[in-house]
Order: structure tokens, then sequence, then C-alpha cells
């Protein structure tokens, strides 16, 4: 049961540092399947790009390590150009040469783009990936300059030299036995390398200072990590370079006594230069000791003079921009920025959303708003309603006057009274439009229907004009007559029913007499 | 108030807005900056027209400069203006110019009371100090990074950062403003700050104006507390996040 938890522990668990180890591999097997029969249909196939990758390395790492100096763009081209002719017998015109150089060369930085390798994290259970840079480029004045990754010599490193928590003890380690098999001209390479581990630990400490000025946090998380992988080693280290330095000592004085042909001339050649090289080493790594103490001094300023900044009254851009960074919030820059622009001015249609013009989608068709028949309200104003009611009473009072003057000559005002009230009741006489008909009426003396179609002269007739327009009126047509008031102002009373008071109205007797054709000719 | 004292403040504003200096030492608006200064009218009039528009001043060095604070709909720019102008098509470099500029004021200014001393920087200072600044974030890609992150993380502008070329085309001279390259974004945000009135180029050389000064030590002074309010809600929303 322990034996399968403690698999899967290592299945399971490991996953990801096994991964992080593994992409170092990965560029290398990247470019190797980068078959150049894509280039130029296939004319180079022939070269292997696992080579030249690991060639170029080696040229970087003697180029930035060893002579601790970067390697410009045509230097790059010269070493690849040497390397084709010698080891491939390519000799190519100038032009074609420079072509599959830049390709070799694009592909092993990747473009500057990192190598990009997924796997599947079975911890978190998603998809992740590792990246890998082979070669890093920086720009000084106007030319760039291109460096080893540190993850590109330990790949380098790998493929042959062992691995350890700390390189410089197993070199040491490696040179304590040449020195004893009086393999001098490898001891010198080994020296190299711990040269080139030192140098590395040295850039390692230059980009902790420089976390530290940026992020005091993350800064600091570095620094604890150098110390514990780096700086732990440094007694072990001394006392094995003087270990080393002794045993070089007694091996020259031991081969300073035996000199004698030629050969150990030689040999006594190759001690002294290992001699020279472990002293550099010592005073480099001497170096690197210091400035490591120095770098936890630095450190320690910086943790303070940021601890004392925080409590100051100003405002702290870091601060500010660490806490965006933590929220995952680029957004945020935006308060920083927007203050400092100028007012914008310039309000104007840009000729770059041209280019919008020809991405945007057709606006679907907009249907339109559908309005329905409405009949159209017409408003009545009260004088209107009125008039129609005027004109509705006056209509069947007029009616009824001409019905009796087509049936006789004369008719008497009490007559129609009569045949009013037998048509409408004498509710007829409670209706002030009957008095008004009087008033109205009166204010003529003769009346001719035909005449008052074409003028009218009074308010009654307007609305008799009116009325003769409707087809039941024709019948009328040509109808003329005269109102005659008795000259002996007869008094009309008349009854109305209903009424308790007062129910009793007086009007002079009218006579109204149809005047006829020849009497009007 | 005197129609006289209105006038100069007017004229001041006027100024400022067109980007005009309005200071003591030479300068055609030498009157300008006295008006402001000894007239309390004067003073109180712009003030008033500030407050109104929305804008602010600030006196640095003997000379006025104008800010238009944040979120102005009237003389602010739009996330699509600055991309119009600048020169770029997508938001994700948008914020990385965003950044840019934040790192190119952090070389001047740790905070809005400490100036480091610096006289200029160079365009490769500005590339180098973005590449540390950025370089925690990126060296956490190189151990995992999982799916296409946010287009406005902070670890989307990391690996936009990382994945640019530091230099578009080796055979060409110099550096030339333009999307494809870490050099030609720095360029691209130079010009940009010149062009605003921040930074002034003397043969490559970067130097901070009277106006890159007065603002960051003036206006985020003034603002610390909102800005802090802002950090601090940011921070909190961060871990509320994280707790879900």
């Amino acid at each position: 049961m322990d034996g399968t938890y403690q698999m899967l522990h290592d299945i399971i668990d490991f996953h990801n540092d096994r991964m992080r180890n593994l992409r170092r591999y990965y560029p290398f097997f990247c470019l190797q399947n980068t078959a150049f029969h894509l280039f130029k249909e296939g004319k180079y196939s022939f070269l292997d790009m696992g080579y030249i990758t690991l060639a170029v390395l080696r040229f970087f790492i003697e180029e930035n390590q060893f002579n601790d100096r970067a390697v410009q763009y045509r230097e790059i081209t010269d070493f690849l150009s040497g390397l084709l002719i010698r080891d491939f017998s390519l000799e190519l015109p100038e032009e074609e040469e420079k072509e599959l150089i830049d390709y070799i060369f694009d592909k092993i930085k990747n473009d500057g783009k990192p190598f990009v390798m997924e796997y599947f994290d079975p911890v978190k259970k998603t998809k992740a990936s590792v990246r890998m840079k082979l070669i890093e480029a920086t720009l000084s004045g106007s030319t760039v300059l291109y460096t080893v990754t540190a993850d590109a010599i330990e790949f380098y490193l790998d493929t042959k030299e062992i691995r350890d928590e700390s390189k410089i003890n197993i070199q040491q380690i490696l040179l304590e036995k040449m020195i004893h098999t009086k393999n001098f001209k490898g001891g010198i390479d080994v020296i190299r390398r711990i040269n080139s581990e030192v140098n590395r630990l040295r850039l390692q400490k230059r980009e902790v200072l420089a976390l530290l000025g940026s992020n005091v946090f993350d800064g600091v998380k570095a620094l604890e990590e150098f110390n514990q992988t780096g700086m732990r080693w440094f007694a072990e280290e001394q006392k094995l370079f003087s270990h080393n330095m002794e045993l070089m000592e007694r091996a020259r004085a031991k081969a300073e006594e035996t000199v004698t042909g030629e050969k150990d001339t030689e040999a006594l050649k190759g001690i002294y230069q290992l001699e020279t090289e472990l002293k550099k080493a010592m005073a480099n790594h001497g170096e690197l000791l210091s400035d490591c103490m120095d770098l936890q001094v630095r450190a320690d300023e910086m943790i303070h003079k940021y601890k004392y900044s925080r409590l100051r009254g100003a405002f702290d851009f870091r601060g500010f921009v660490s806490a965006a960074k933590e929220a995952q919030d680029v957004t945020l820059l935006a308060h920083l920025v927007e203050p400092l622009l100028a007012p914008k001015l310039q309000k104007q249609f840009s000729l770059l959303q041209t280019d919008e013009l020809l991405s945007v989608p057709p606006e679907t068709p907009e249907a339109a708003e559908v309005l329905g028949e409405e009949k159209e309200e017409m408003y009545r104003f009260d004088d209107e309603i009125e008039e129609e009611r005027i004109s509705g009473n006056y209509a069947a009072i007029v009616k009824t006057l001409f019905d009796e003057l087509l049936a006789a000559e004369t008719v008497s005002l009490s007559g129609l009274n009569r045949k009013l009230e037998l048509k409408f009741f004498d509710g007829i006489f409670k209706n002030s439009d009957y008095y008004s008909f009087l008033v109205h009426i009166c204010q003529k003396k003769d009346y001719d229907l035909d005449a008052v179609k074409k003028k009218q002269d009074t308010f009654f007739e307007g609305i008799l004009a009116t009325l003769m327009k409707e087809p039941e009126m024709h019948r009328y047509e040509g109808l003329k007559f005269r109102l005659v008031m008795k000259p002996e102002a007869e008094e009309l009373v008349h009854q109305i029913a209903g009424l308790e008071r007062d129910a009793t109205f007086v009007t002079t007797e009218i006579l109204f007499e149809r005047i006829k054709e020849e009497e009007a000719g | 108030m005197e129609q006289k004292s209105l006038e100069k403040a007017t004229e001041i504003l006027a100024a400022l807005l067109l980007g005009e200096p309005v200071e003591a030492k030479n300068g055609k608006h030498a009157g300008l900056y006295e008006a402001y200064h000894e007239s309390g009218e004067v003073n109180d009039a712009l003030e008033l027209m500030l407050k109104k528009l929305n804008l602010r001043v600030y006196e640095y060095n003997y000379a006025l400069y104008l800010t238009v604070g944040e979120k102005n709909r009237v003389f602010g720019y739009s996330n699509e203006d600055l991309k119009r102008l600048m020169g770029l098509r997508l938001n994700k470099e948008l914020y990385l110019c965003y950044y840019l500029i934040y790192q190119a004021a952090a070389c001047f200014y740790q905070d809005s009371a400490t100036y480091n001393y610096r006289e200029y920087i160079k365009l490769e200072d500005l590339l180098e100090a973005t590449n540390h600044a950025l370089s925690g974030m990126v060296s956490d890609l190189h151990r995992f990074s999982n799916e296409t992150p946010e287009e406005t993380s902070f670890t989307a502008l990391a690996i936009s950062w990382d994945e640019l070329p530091v230099i578009a085309n080796e055979d060409t001279q110099g550096v030339r403003a333009g999307r494809g390259s870490k050099s030609g974004f720095v360029k691209l945000v130079f010009n940009f700050l010149v062009s605003q009135g921040l930074f002034t180029e003397v043969g490559e050389r970067y130097y901070p104006t009277g106006r890159m000064h007065a603002l960051i030590r003036r206006y985020f002074e003034e603002e610390k507390g909102r800005l802090y309010e802002l950090q601090m809600r940011s921070s909190k929303g961060g871990e509320d996040g994280a707790a879900y």
C-alpha cells in the first residue's frame, strides 16, 4: 500500500519538477527536427541542426562566459560560415550563405520568442506550459548583443558534465583527479568550467539585485534562494581550492626536481599554465565572495529604504504597481498615465477608421414601424356642439313650418305651435331654441329659399342655406314666404303643460304667408 | 470681479490648453504667469474655470502646468484615441505602452517625493529596466503557466513583452518605432512622451521636462489618498478573487 502511495506521489507531485528540468532539452529536439527540407526545397537537408545548435551554444559559452563579452551578429555569421565550410564543406556564394545563416540563427533564437512546451499538469489537472530561450538579445546603443541564457548553459553542461548543487565542487574533484593523473591540459578545461560557473553565479547576483530594485518582495525571495543554492557552498569550495593549490605546488616541485627531457619540460609548462589558471580562478572566486557580501549589504539597504519610504507621506508608484500586479489588472496603470497626458484638443475623424468600415458587418435592415390606421380625432368645441344643436332644432321647426306652408297658403304662429306640440309634445316650449328661432326668423320680413342658397343676410339664413343642401329639403325649393305681424298686436297666450307656476308664455301672433309665383313675378 | 481679471484668467487657460509654456523666465507668457502669481482675482477666476472644466493647474519651478486628470470626458483620451495616436491596434499593446510609460517615470521617481537625481535615460535603459521589472513574472512563466491569461492581466503583459524580439531586423541602422520589437515599442513610447511634452530628446537621450516633474510631484502627491484607496480595493479584490 505504502509503495503504491509513494509511486503515485512520485508520478503526480514531481511531474512539474521533471518537466521543468526536461524543458532544457526541448529546444534542442525542436531544432533537431527543424528539417532543412522546408528551406529552399530541401537543398540543405544534409545539414544537422542539432550539431549546429550545440556548436553555437559552445561558441556563446566561450565568448560570454570565458571571454566575458557579448556576441554581435557579425561574429555569429563568421562563426557559422566557418562551421559550414569546415564541417559540411559547404562553400556558397556570399548572398546565399547569408540567407542560410540568417535562417539557422533565426531558428536557434526562435525569432526572439521562447520555445514553449505544453504538457499536462496532473496536480491542477489542466494544460500547462514551460518556456525556455537559448539566446537572449540586449540592445546596446544601436547594436544588438547576444548572450546565452543560464538555462542554455545548464543544458549544454547537462549533455556531458555532471550536475550537482555545487558544480564548482564537482569540478574541483575532477581537477584533483586530473592533477593526480598529470592531465594538466584537461585540468585547464576544468578550471575554465569552474570560472564559467563562478561567472554564472555573479550574473545571478546581478539579477537578484535588479529584482530587489523593482520589487522588494520578489527580490527577497530570490535572495534567499540564491543564498541557499549558491552561497552555502563557499566554505567548502574555498577549502577545495586551497587543497588543489597545495596539490599543484607539490606536483610542480616534484616535476621541477625530476625534469630531464623535452617531454618533462612540456609537462612543466602545462603545470605552470594550470597553476596560473587556478590562481585566476581563486581570485575570481574571491571576487564572487565579496560580491555576495556586497549583495547582502545592498539588499539590507534596499529593504530598509523601502520600509522607510512606505512610511513617508508620498505616493508610492512601485507599491501601486505591485498591487496592480497582484490583482492582475493592467487597466489600473491608466490611473498613472492619464493625468500625465496633454489635453486632447483635436477632435477629428481618423483615417484608420476607414479600415474598420470594411470589417464592420452590414447593419441588419431595421423594420419600419407599423402605424395602424387611426381615425383622425375630431375635436368638437362647445360652440360647435351648440351650433349643431341649434341647427338640428331649427331644422325640425323649419320643416314643420314649410310643410304647413306647402299645404296652406297662410300659417299662423298659433297654428304652427299646435302642430309642433303634436309632433314634439309641449316639451318644445321649454326649449330655448324655439324662442331664439322666433327671434331670428323675425329679423327679415320675407324669405326666398332659392335666393338664400346664394346669399345669406342673417344667421338664420345661414342655417337655412346649410339645411337646403340636404336631399330631403329639395321639395321646399322655390318656396317663398313673408311674415306678417298682426297690427292689433294680438297676444298669443299658450299654456304649457307640466309646469306649475307661470306656465304660460306670451308672443305676438305672426302670420306666415306663402308668396305665390305669379305674385312674386 | 473685474472684467480685466477674468480676461487674464481666460488667457492663461487658453495658453495652457494649447500647451504653450506659462513660466516666469523668458517665454511670451511671462506676463500671464506674473498676473497669476500676483493677482488674487486672476487666481480665483482661473481656479473657478478649471474646476468647472475638471482640470487642474500646478505651479512648479516658476511655471504653470495643466493636467486633465482622469476620465476627463472633454479633454481626456479614450483607449481608442490613444491607440490611434500611437499607431497601435490592440488593447494589450496599449497596456504594454502604459507599463513602459510607468517604467520611464519610475526611472526617475521611486515615489512622488524621491527623485533619483538621474538626468536622462536612453532607449536601452528603459528596455533594460522593463526587462528587469518583468523578469520576475517571466521567470514564473518558465515554471508554469496555464491556459491563455486574461488580456488585462500582468501575465499577458509579461508574455507579450517576452515574446517580442529585441529588434525587428538586424540589418537596419538605428531603431525605428514600431510594434514588432521591444526596441520599436520603447521608441514608440518615447516619441509619444516627447509629443506630450513629458520628455525632450537630445541625441537619443531623453530628459524629463518640467511638466513631467510637476505632474509627478504635485498631482500624485495630491491624489495619493484616492489612489491608495484604489490600490487597497484592488488588492482586496485580488484576495477575494483568490478565495473563490
